[in-house]
């Protein structure tokens, strides 16, 4: 029976697809690249660049030009599914094997056509070319490199180079008498401390280290296909690039959730009491979880949220912060502290809730594989790292992933850590019934307008992209837009006794004959619940009066994140029009006698007469 | 199964992952015209795949001269026996 059998060999390849299908989703969610077997890995990988298409995703869309003088075919791939993995859609082309300068420099190439967006350029010490004449002129030959593509606004990532394996040639033809590797130390410190402003630099030489020269150069593999490295080698050289990529355009995880017992500290603090669970110099466990609590600190410091989720009773995992005096981590570290005997997955919502972060800036850690599995189970979105065997390794566990990458540490990274801070009393005070408007007088608010300008038009568009909570609609501007009508636009600063929050409200307005509309309203998460959308909607009516408008209209979409600013728009009694998603709001209404004082509106009062 | 059965297998197992299509099947006849995808850059992936899975070192001026699966498959066979 011929016919029959087609039939059945076709239906079996159908379920190999699908089966591959579901596969593919499986690795993408919860799978660490670097942990796959790296046959498996650029198996994984190729799959996923054939199914993109099939695929249903929410991710930022990049085009990124991948330009070197090795061949990257065999990396490619690697490098977009790790990408994917860090939320970036990344549509991607290299250059030919020997053409990375011919690619650079000259404005019709094929790269230039493609009009990436990044340009990652990735250079190996093969590619040094003025040993002869030193440092300085490496430098000079490889910043000129860079005309075309900052003329063109391209985004630059210049991978720095790498050491030859080499271990006893000191090249005689150096005039400088300094060999390759010096040489080379020279030229990257220096393109760095030139260029950091400018340019984003990958430091691939870490990499060398950490994975060994011996799958770094692998001199059979490149003879075969001029690649570099060996075929081993290739995930966690695309999952180093990657992390460090998605670093650079904000694609770093935010905060760190902490399990207590066997994480921070050994053994079970209920059980054993504070005073003996394993914290000490004395020991190797010990001292392993003081080391693990020194590198939690500095993530910190470097701008990583911390949170505690564990199984224990408030009150004894508190103690050990409070009490034991080896604890590196203090309770003012954490930003959102919950210890009860609810399952995980609830409270890492709660913590979601509290902070107002997205899962998706989440690291979990945890040494239960249970919990693990549960997390990762119910809050796909929530990276987990499984701490697993030895503490002395847990260093590694967590730092390996790269999640919390980013190019600089700026002064908003450690303010956002301080006004959690202010977060954590107002909700101290709601839960004791303390007077909660009493207190926020307290903390002085102030509000200052502040003016657009070079110094503010970046964070003002930034904000408009970014927020998700309190936004009325989908509507973005970009600098352009803002520099033309900075007369209809306001930027607020917020200011209080803990901190200066930069700013964190904008607002697009223009004025008609009659009407004062709200094109779009934004407010970052931090400053919620301090009634400062009610001094704004004030100064509006004020600003509408002075114009001669009778009206205050907006438009309000329902968006799937901004319940807050629906919620925040009803206390003020905006009434939907006859038009839909177009809402009124009463010019001559008050809402409350004690607002919080707005510094700076002369100039924006006497604007309209 | 005999020995070159057993490294057919094997080969076929390299073949599916590198081709990422679990429905590939070899045969001792096949040749890479056969395989859509089988150029150079793949056959790098074939020869280093079959080194680390046969602990064997390949010559790869040798192997570019192999007509079919087959020549292959005996090639390997004649290598593990050298090592046992």
């Amino acid at each position: 029976m011929p016919h029959m059998e087609m039939k059945f060999k076709y239906q079996m390849q159908k379920e190999d697809k699908n089966k591959a299908k579901n596969e593919l989703a499986g690795y993408l969610k919860s799978s660490t690249y670097l942990d796959l077997k790296p046959e498996i890995a650029m198996q994984i990988a190729k799959r996923l660049v054939k199914n993109k298409q099939m695929l249903d995703n929410k991710l930022s869309n990049i085009k990124l030009s991948i330009l070197s003088n090795f061949n990257l075919d065999f990396i490619k791939e690697s490098i977009e599914f790790c990408l994917y993995q860090r939320g970036l859609n990344a549509t991607i082309i290299t250059c030919d094997y020997g053409t990375m300068i011919t690619e650079l420099i000259n404005p019709k190439s094929q790269n230039y056509n493609f009009q990436p967006e990044y340009i990652l350029i990735w250079p190996t010490y093969r590619d040094i070319t003025k040993f002869d004449e030193g440092p300085r002129k490496e430098v000079s030959f490889w910043s000129s490199l860079w005309k075309i593509s900052k003329k063109k606004n391209i985004k630059i990532f210049q991978v720095l180079f790498d050491k030859p394996p080499f271990l006893h040639i000191k090249d005689l033809n150096n005039k400088k008498n300094i060999d390759l590797c010096t040489h080379i130390s020279y030229t990257n410190a220096e393109l760095q401390k030139k260029y950091k402003n400018n340019i984003s630099f990958i430091s691939i030489e870490k990499l060398q280290i950490h994975i060994g020269s011996k799958e770094w150069h692998d001199q059979r593999v490149y003879n075969l296909c001029k690649q570099p490295f060996s075929l081993n080698a290739v995930p966690s050289i695309s999952h180093f690039l990657s992390s460090n990529i998605a670093g650079m355009l904000g694609k770093y995880k935010k905060v760190l959730i902490l399990d207590l017992d066997n994480t921070l500290w050994g053994g079970e603090i209920g059980d054993l009491g504070v005073d003996n669970i394993i914290l000490n110099r004395e020991t190797s466990e010990g001292e392993s979880y003081i080391n693990f609590q020194k590198y939690i600190k500095e993530l910190h410091s470097a701008g990583v949220i911390l949170a505690v989720c564990s199984k224990n009773n408030m009150r004894t995992a508190k103690e050990a912060f409070s009490k034991h005096p080896e604890m590196i981590l203090k309770l003012d570290d954490i930003a959102c502290f919950v210890a009860n005997f609810n399952d995980k997955a609830s409270n890492i919502t709660y913590i979601k809730k509290f902070l107002n972060i997205d899962f998706d800036s989440f690291v979990f850690v945890d040494d239960s594989r249970i919990e693990c599995e549960w997390v990762k189970n119910n809050i796909p979105d929530v990276s987990v790292v499984n701490l697993k065997g030895d503490p002395s390794y847990y260093i590694n566990e967590l730092d390996r992933h790269g999640f919390f990458t980013k190019e600089k540490i700026t002064k908003e990274d450690k303010n956002r850590i301080k006004s959690y801070k202010a977060i954590r009393e107002i909700e101290k005070i709601k839960k004791n019934n303390i007077n909660l408007e009493a207190f926020l007088k307290s903390l002085n608010p102030i509000l200052i307008l502040e003016s657009v300008s070079s110094f503010t038009i970046d964070r003002i568009e930034q904000l408009i992209l970014k927020t998700n909570q309190f936004k009325l609609n989908n509507s973005i501007y970009d600098k352009k837009y803002i520099k033309n009508n900075k007369n209809n636009i306001l930027a607020f600063r917020f200011k209080d006794k803990l901190n200066d929050y930069g700013i964190v409200v904008v607002l697009v307005y223009e004025t008609s004959k009659e009407v004062l509309y709200i094109k779009n309203w934004v407010m970052s998460c931090r400053v919620f619940q301090r009634n400062i959308e009610f001094a704004i909607i004030q100064l509006i009516k004020k600003i509408a009066k002075i114009r001669s408008c009778k009206k205050i209209k907006l438009e309000l979409v329902k968006l799937k994140k901004n319940k807050v600013a629906m919620e925040a728009l009803k206390k003020m009694n905006a009434k939907e029009s006859k038009v839909s998603s177009i809402y009124d709001i009463n010019i001559d209404s008050n809402l409350k006698s004690d607002l919080i004082k707005i510094k700076n509106i002369k100039k924006v009062l006497e604007n309209g007469k | 199964m005999g020995n070159e059965e057993k490294i057919l297998k094997k080969l076929e197992k390299i073949f599916q992952i590198i081709f990422d299509d679990y429905s590939l099947r070899l045969s001792k006849n096949m040749t890479a015209e056969d395989i859509e995808e089988w150029d150079s850059l793949n056959q790098i992936k074939i020869i280093l795949a079959c080194e680390k899975e046969f602990s064997v070192k390949l010559n790869v001026r040798e192997i570019n001269n192999f007509a079919n699966i087959g020549e292959m498959v005996t090639h390997l066979s004649n290598l593990e026996a050298n090592i046992e």
